[in-house]
């Protein structure tokens, strides 16, 4: 599997993905917090765990999701696609940050002191160390609340490395009490608010007594104790948090570059061939019914065929225009009858001749048969054509499979013949390119309507399969001729999209 | 970009085989009532068979003159031949009674080897016979066919085209089916010297303008229509079966063969041998250098064959392999 690839199933896979999580998941953690400390000693550490945190991303991410090239295209602001979107999202967080950074000062009084702690995956002395002002801390390797950033050499002070491509999710390990978090935080996530203006209220109410039982009892039973709502800011905390990461139900938000939207600039190529039938009008000028019974009797449609590629612009998600070239051969039978033919053969004869009583020889002889008849000759008539399509077209449904609908003009190029008609003696004439006074080299325009299924092969083939049909607005004789010809054909194209774009 | 590489090398693929043009179709021939079909051979040949056509659109021509039945008569054709009627000679065999007034008198000449077979009158009679010529001459009162009063008598003189005679040349008389056939071939023909033995040949020198005589043959004949001067093939040799076979087209019906001597004023018809499919002449001269000819006709088609033999040598049969030609072409051919 090769890169792109792989970004494209992640891309797929955590689109607008949320992550459900089970109800009792919360119940089974268990942070070992010694009875003498804060009952809310958890809610503090993931607090300060947050605070000033940055979450960067590595520079190369947006561009394994986003093609180089659709930065480019992006003229009309300025700016590439994915920094456009990124900055938009830092943005908000920004701001986010700052009204929530803004309401907790107002709400939140006391004080938060907190210690750096370093980073270092799989080892105790990575074990973030913190302390509050009242009930302090010691980062003893049982009774320590930690923070390991996953797979990453977290650097100094509260900063989680977030890696999204191997998009593990955040979970505490109750055996360890270690919180590992490489859940999909779309980009930096800077969290500015200050924990020296953090004041933690006072504790007083029968709920949080209540809390605090609960939570002694979950120390000595062994699993895994979360605090709910214990009061505002703790409330606005998780509400924060879970906003990112985890509530009673995980929702991770991984916001990709619009796939529909970038594909509009896309240029697509159309390959297709496939199998025609020809439906044959004929109409007298002069020609007598005699000559049009036979003419009719004569000539058989055969499976015709039609072959070619079409660039594909699309405008949006459902509108495209298509044009390129369509190369069509109709196919037909031509049979007549030919008198007074001659078929030679050789055979091998043997005469036994008596030259005398008892003297009889046998003579081979090698020499040709000939017989008269009549053959019935079957000759293939051809129609080809080459013709520009223009077409518009509609398709709807998702990526996996759409359908579609185009319509259009068929403009051509050049027709030209080769098979054998009857003149007007009903003799077989031969028309073949150079010699064709019967047909025009340009038979005009024709209408093209046909209904595509469109299915994603891989990432820029698609396959495809076209009925159309094809009425042609003009006849195919030449002026003054005895009758009037012209074909309407129906297919069916069977082919492959390909994208231009190499995304 | 390789799926795509793929997919067009298809596509050029599949239009070059859609450049071909394909053609089929299906012979059924008629029936063997079309001649070209029919390869049966007649162990009898009908007079419908196109044999009969092909006879008579080859027979020669006849020079024509008149008589007249109570004066005696004598008339000069080309080629140094002169006919001398005597008076009250003719008579008419369903009438009793002198024949009186004019008389038309028709003459075929046979000269050359090619005239016995345009005439289909081979040199043969249980051997091959050298002649000098031989002559069908008949007499006509309105239309009617003539015969001799019995012990009657007229006189032919012909000058061969080599102004020589031979003394051992004899009076032959043709034998023809009875009744007479009018048109076609005669399959029951035969030349013979002893019916009419009375016949004499003698050689009369014949005075030409400038001094000098020209040699040539005197007969008195007592039977009108075919008269040959001939002789046996001088013995001794020996003697072989002569076979010829053609392509089954080519039968008993359409087909007839000849073989000419080089070195002998002599024609033999190779006759059909219906067991063997094959054409063929018994009692034929060994070491002769000659030529097999065959003439046939289909429908409206000649077919002409000539094959050159050096020496039969025992060799029990030959190819030959007609062709179509034209009619004067066949002239042309056998008169070389």
């Amino acid at each position: 599997m090769i890169n792109e690839e792989f970004d494209y199933i992640i891309n797929q896979k955590l689109h607008q993905y949320e992550a459900p999580v089970s109800a009792g998941l919360w119940n089974k953690i268990h942070v070992a917090i010694p009875a003498s400390d804060n009952d809310f000693a958890f809610d503090s550490f993931v607090k300060d765990q947050l605070v000033n945190l940055i979450a960067p991303v590595p520079a190369d991410l947006w561009e394994k999701v986003k093609p180089a090239e659709e930065k480019r295209r992006r003229i009309f602001f300025f700016l590439p696609r994915t920094s456009m979107i990124a900055a938009s999202l830092l943005l908000l967080v920004f701001a986010g940050s700052v009204s929530a950074y803004l309401y907790y000062q107002k709400v939140h009084s006391g004080e938060v002191s907190s210690t750096n702690g370093t980073g270092n995956s799989g080892s105790s002395a990575g074990i973030v160390k913190w302390q509050k002002k009242s009930d302090r801390i010691t980062a003893n390797a049982a009774e320590e609340k930690s923070v390991l950033p996953n797979n990453q050499n977290s650097s100094i002070g509260s900063v989680i490395k977030t890696n999204i491509k191997n998009s593990t999710v955040a979970f505490l390990n109750s055996s360890n009490g270690i919180i590992k978090s490489s859940q999909g935080i779309p980009a930096k996530l800077p969290i500015n608010r200050s924990e020296n203006n953090f004041i933690q209220p006072n504790i007083s109410t029968e709920a949080d007594i209540a809390i605090a039982e609960s939570y002694n009892g979950a120390k000595k039973a062994g699993s895994a104790f979360i605090a709910n709502k214990r009061n505002i800011y703790n409330a606005s905390l998780e509400k924060s948090i879970s906003y990112f990461n985890e509530s009673g139900k995980l929702k991770n938000i991984i916001i990709c570059p619009s796939d529909r939207k970038s594909r509009n600039t896309d240029w697509d190529l159309e390959i297709y061939m496939g199998p025609d039938y020809a439906a044959k009008s004929v109409i007298s000028n002069n020609a007598t019914p005699q000559f049009l019974s036979r003419k009719d009797s004569s000539e058989t449609a055969g499976i015709s065929y039609s072959a070619g590629f079409r660039i594909v612009k699309p405008i949006n998600d459902h509108f495209s225009i298509k044009t390129g070239l369509n190369f069509t051969q109709i196919n037909e039978k031509f049979s007549y009858r030919s008198e007074n033919e001659i078929k030679t053969t050789t055979i091998v004869t043997q005469r036994i001749i008596i030259r005398a009583p008892g003297d009889t020889i046998t003579i081979s002889d090698t020499s040709t048969l000939q017989q008269i008849g009549f053959k019935n000759n079957n000759v293939k008539n051809r129609y080809r054509s080459i013709d520009i399509p223009i077409l518009f077209g509609y398709q709807f449904g998702d990526d996996n499979l759409r359908i579609g609908i185009n319509a259009g003009v068929m403009v051509n190029l050049t027709s030209w013949y080769q098979g054998m008609i009857f003149d007007s003696s009903f003799t077989p004439q031969t028309v073949n390119k150079s010699s064709d006074m019967v047909y025009k080299k340009n038979i005009g325009l024709g209408l093209y309507a046909g209904l595509s299924f469109m299915k994603r092969l891989n990432y820029n083939t698609h396959i495809f399969a076209e009925p159309y049909f094809r009425y042609n607005l003009s006849d195919m004789n030449m002026p003054g001729s005895a009758y009037k010809q012209r074909f309407s054909i129906g297919g069916l194209s069977l082919g492959l999209r390909f994208n231009l774009n190499q995304r | 970009m390789q799926t795509v590489k793929k997919l067009l090398s298809l596509f050029l693929i599949a239009l070059a085989f859609a450049c071909n043009k394909e053609v089929s179709e299906d012979f059924i021939s008629y029936s063997i009532s079309n001649p070209l079909n029919d390869t049966t051979w007649a162990k009898n040949i009908t007079g419908s068979a196109a044999i009969h056509t092909l006879a008579d659109s080859i027979f020669p021509i006849y020079f024509s003159d008149s008589i007249d039945a109570e004066t005696n008569t004598t008339i000069t054709f080309s080629n140094n031949l002169e006919l001398s009627f005597p008076a009250n000679i003719f008579t008419n065999n369903s009438q009793s009674g002198k024949i009186t007034g004019k008389l038309l008198v028709q003459v075929i000449r046979l000269e050359k080897e090619s005239d016995f077979i345009f005439a289909s009158k081979a040199t043969y009679s249980n051997i091959p016979l050298e002649s000098d010529g031989a002559l069908f001459i008949r007499v006509l009162k309105n239309g009617q066919e003539l015969s001799l009063i019995p012990n009657s008598s007229y006189t032919i003189r012909f000058i061969n085209k080599d102004n020589l005679a031979d003394d051992n040349m004899k009076v032959y008389t043709g034998v023809e089916s009875s009744p007479l056939i009018s048109s076609g071939i005669d399959f029951n023909f035969s030349w013979n010297n002893n019916i009419l033995i009375q016949s004499q040949a003698t050689i009369y020198n014949k005075q030409i303008t400038g001094g000098g005589y020209l040699k040539g043959y005197q007969i008195t004949a007592k039977q009108l229509r075919w008269i040959a001067v001939a002789k046996p093939m001088e013995a001794p040799f020996t003697k072989t079966k002569l076979s010829a076979y053609l392509p089954l087209n080519f039968t008993n019906k359409n087909t007839l063969v000849f073989a000419i001597f080089s070195d002998h004023k002599a024609v033999v018809q190779l006759k059909p041998d219906y067991i063997s499919r094959t054409f063929s002449a018994s009692d034929f001269p060994n070491q002769k250098k000659i030529k097999l000819v065959s003439i046939s006709v289909i429908g409206k088609n000649y077919y002409f064959s000539k094959l050159n033999i050096n020496a039969v040598d025992n060799i029990p049969a030959f190819s030959l392999k007609p062709e179509k030609k034209s009619l004067l072409y066949i002239f042309t051919e056998l008169i070389k």
